[in-house]
């Protein structure tokens, strides 16, 4: 167990570490213009010309720089909270007892300790993938080209909607605690499918509302574009973009640290020469009220979009954990069956205050053993609540899941009698309450589930009420890779 | 068209200008505003995620003219912003010079945001 959790730790340093030592250089709020200096191929007095023309496309950045640091970061956006990486509730160690809808779009990572309903202690990693996403990447050679095209082919949307993952149990293998991806460690496969998934704004289903939303930018794009008409009267103004284009023409846009100090001192000269202008004082406050006004009105929209239902089917191959103690009272030829499970998800909104699950399951045994009845082995029904929590500075917005779960098992969880510490497993039926908090380590990616369990019974121990803890690490690619185009 | 040193497209009188917004990976979610000093000839949504204007430079333009168009982007299925989001303009001119100003404009940590084009009628 000790090395299990110093594999936690040494993860959630990892990660901790690798973003103190290798902090990314901010560009805000400059991103744009970074973006469109990269963007450039030419040379010479053209490339002058290209820049001095970004400096005036992107002259709402200025706008907004000359607020002073207060203000622009208090425009900066988080992502949200609503992605799955962890192992399905099936899995051993899962944190999860309710399995939800949505999934990465890229690659995700979980790594879990402790145990739900089944009462076998396990630590899992679980790698969550979406196979369309990741092929895109590999053949176009860069993360940031791994989005479904707009234009998809129907097979490239439905490709689009796969997801796929592996669970390993970290206390298996040739070297217990530790991660070595040996077929003996895996204990899940699964295969999930979104079959209705309206909370992509794209959905067709949406269209009327977004063509109403753009329309909301009008108010931003009349500041922005007063703004460079007053701007462009200023005296100075034009020979200002040349000489600085020229500055910036002798830099090296790929070297992150000299190109923001170099845009952070033209910010500064800027601000000095000519954001000083009254007209252009009122109209940056103006900018910046439009694009809290349009805010308003588009999270209300996607609020609204966010509402919609998602329906997602879910295939899980599992390998059953006998615990070792169990293992003696077992002839020495005894293979536990693998377990196939078909599971439904269904998500939806419960207004502002959070979002509701249910599942529905049916686990067959994939082999028959003597003395079994048939390959049925469970029915499950399951529904979670959860409701997000105030935001806390600095941290995120917490996310408290209360969850139920019925178990009814038609036969013996392993197929045949198991003893485990001197009590016979048998059928039955189990009753799960979970209270679970999610914890987000700022916009990292990084969230950190808790939770607390309380069981009538598990399903290899039934003489004694469970109640049990655990804690999770996930990391979700997703918000990284967002985060640094 | 044709690029001055200070970044600003020269256009000539009578010269067609071609604006194309071509949205990927996001729902098309820009609005165009109206030229500083002059008027759209056409504007068409030719398909869901791509827009196309066009104005032709008569003597009503303003010597100096430009107009701005605002940007955001929407989340994927996944929830956040898919990394590959953007938008892709265009700008290209049926008159003498030939040159072609092409921006990408990706998410940013502040949205919406706003990009700006200017022109100024030339000699030619």
């Amino acid at each position: 167990m000790m090395r299990v959790i110093l594999v936690v730790a040494f993860l959630a340093a990892t990660v901790g570490t690798a973003h103190g030592q290798d902090q990314p250089v901010s560009f805000v709020p400059f991103e744009g213009t970074v973006r469109s200096l990269r963007g450039l191929k030419t040379t010479g007095d053209t490339r002058i010309g290209d820049i001095a023309s970004i400096l005036l496309e992107r002259s709402s950045e200025f706008a907004i720089y000359s607020f002073g640091r207060e203000v622009y970061a208090s425009l900066v956006e988080e992502g949200r909270l609503d992605k799955q990486i962890g192992a399905s509730s099936s899995g051993p160690g899962s944190t999860t007892l309710v399995s939800r809808g949505s999934v990465p779009a890229l690659i995700g990572v979980a790594v879990e300790n402790g145990a739900l309903y089944q009462a076998v202690n396990g630590s899992a990693v679980t790698f969550r993938l979406n196979p369309a996403g990741l092929a895109r990447a590999v053949a176009k050679r860069s993360y940031l080209l791994s989005a479904a095209p707009v234009n998809a082919t129907a097979l490239e949307q439905g490709l689009s909607n796969l997801a796929v993952s592996a669970s390993f149990d970290l206390q298996k293998g040739s070297s217990p605690g530790t991660f070595t991806g040996e077929r003996s460690q895996l204990t899940e496969v699964t295969a999930r499918y979104h079959a209705i998934n309206k909370r992509d704004p794209r959905h067709p289903a949406h269209r009327v509302a977004i063509q109403q939303l753009s329309g909301n930018l009008a108010g931003t794009v009349v500041v922005a574009q007063s703004y460079v008409d007053v701007l462009r009267k200023a005296a100075g103004y034009d020979a200002w973009r040349v000489e600085t284009a020229k500055r910036l023409a002798g830099i090296d846009p790929g070297n992150d640290r000299t190109l923001r100090d170099t845009l952070v001192a033209i910010g500064d000269e800027f601000t000095r020469l000519f954001a000083v202008n009254p007209d252009l004082q009122r109209l940056s406050h103006a900018l910046v009220g439009e694009i809290k006004t349009y805010r308003g009105t588009r999270d209300a929209t996607f609020k609204a979009i966010d509402r919609s239902s998602v329906l997602t089917f879910e295939y899980a191959f599992n390998r059953m954990t006998i615990p070792e103690a169990a293992l003696s009272t077992l002839a020495a030829d005894f293979i536990t069956p693998d377990l196939s499970t078909a599971r439904v998800i269904f998500s939806s909104s419960l207004g502002t205050v959070g979002e509701a699950t249910v599942n529905g399951s049916v686990t067959v045994f994939n082999k028959i053993l003597a003395g079994m009845d048939g390959r049925l082995r469970d029915v499950q029904v399951s529904g979670s609540l959860e409701f997000k929590l105030p935001e806390i500075e600095g941290v995120g917005r917490l996310v408290l899941t209360l969850a139920g779960l019925g178990a009814f098992l038609q036969q013996q969880p392993f197929g045949v009698p198991v003893r485990i510490k001197d009590v016979e497993t048998t059928d039955g039926t189990i009753g799960v309450f979970q209270a679970k908090v999610t914890m987000p380590a700022g916009a990292s990616g990084v969230k950190i589930p808790l939770s607390m369990t309380l069981a009538n019974r598990s399903e290899f121990n039934t003489g004694e009420t469970e109640v049990r803890g655990a804690i999770g690490l996930s990391f979700d690619f997703d918000t990284l890779f967002a985060r640094r185009n | 068209m044709r690029q001055q040193l200070d970044g600003d497209l020269e256009v000539s009188m009578g010269e067609t200008v071609t604006v194309e917004i071509e949205a990927a990976d996001t729902a098309f979610l820009a609005h165009t505003g109206a030229i500083s000093v002059g008027q759209w000839s056409t504007a068409n949504r030719v398909a869901p995620n791509k827009e196309v204007r066009t104005f032709v430079v008569a003597p009503t333009f303003s010597t100096n003219f430009s107009f701005t168009i605002g940007f955001d982007f929407t989340h994927g299925a996944g929830g956040t912003i898919p990394a590959s989001a953007l938008y892709t303009i265009r700008i290209s001119g049926s008159g003498p010079g030939g040159h072609v100003r092409q921006r990408e404009n990706g998410p940013t940590s502040i949205l919406p945001s706003a990009q700006s084009f200017s022109f100024e009628i030339g000699q030619g």
